[in-house]
């Protein structure tokens, strides 16, 4: 359960959650010369950067809904979803639905803003928490290519779309 | 730009021009800021593509064949049958 959940700490969380995941990227200092020195903090790299994607989205979701707080902003969104007779979103303050970014642009309105890109939101909504239990390595390819994007994402956010 | 068919139609019409394009795929939409459209698909043509690719696969049919309303599509998320 978050309980760091106000704006402040999301604009600090992502953007270091991000560096994280890029100095995984570079080469290790602990047996820099095993096989696999080159691959083995990949996943754990992407793992972070989705991360970073997560915050950023908390962070302009509070920020659009004028709220000091995650829940906050659940509470505003639920009380127009609840005038328009619809039913209230996941609790993406408190459980796991807050970790889909899929859900999370959902509710914000990001694809109306100048320089949203569909195709990279779109594969930053591939991000799963589940990926802390995959043993598997990716490719230094689809892990550079997926942080290159979370920092293109980012990067928007902050500090151009983010007003804070 | 303004909709030119209700989100509900257009959502169908989505479904419609990408199970042409991937006829074995599961197609579900979801709702996105105002009425805007959120699209998963699974599919076995994505197995073993990297997740840009698959992003271009799909866009390169919405864009064809929804022309400008391809614009109220704001996500894809295309999945291959190894990821389920």
């Amino acid at each position: 359960m978050a309980t760091n959940e106000g704006i402040a700490d999301f604009m600090k969380s992502g953007p270091r959650r991000l560096r994280d995941a890029e100095e995984l990227l570079t080469e290790p200092r602990v047996n820099p010369n095993s096989s696999d020195a080159d691959r083995r903090h990949l996943r754990g790299a992407m793992y972070l950067a989705g991360y970073a994607v997560e915050c950023m989205l908390k962070a302009y979701l509070i920020d659009q809904e004028g709220t000091q707080s995650l829940s906050g902003a659940q509470g505003k969104i639920n009380e127009r979803r609840a005038s328009r007779g619809e039913p209230p979103i996941k609790d993406i303050a408190h459980t796991s639905a807050g970790h889909s970014i899929g859900l999370l642009v959902a509710l914000t309105d990001l694809a109306t803003r100048p320089g949203y890109e569909p195709k990279l939101w779109g594969q930053l909504s591939a991000w799963r928490t589940e990926w802390r239990y995959a043993s598997d390595y990716p490719s230094r390819v689809e892990a550079e290519l997926f942080i290159r994007a979370v920092r293109s994402a980012t990067d928007w956010l902050q500090p151009g779309v983010i007003d804070v | 730009m303004v909709m030119q068919n209700g989100s509900a139609q257009l959502a169908e019409q989505v479904v419609n021009v990408l199970r042409n394009a991937f006829p074995n795929a599961a197609i579900k939409t979801d709702e996105g800021w105002h009425g805007r459209i959120h699209v998963k698909i699974v599919s076995p043509a994505f197995d073993g593509v990297n997740p840009e690719r698959r992003q271009s696969l799909v866009w390169d049919v919405l864009r064809q064949e929804l022309q400008e309303e391809a614009q109220f599509v704001s996500l894809v998320l295309p999945l291959g049958l190894d990821d389920v």
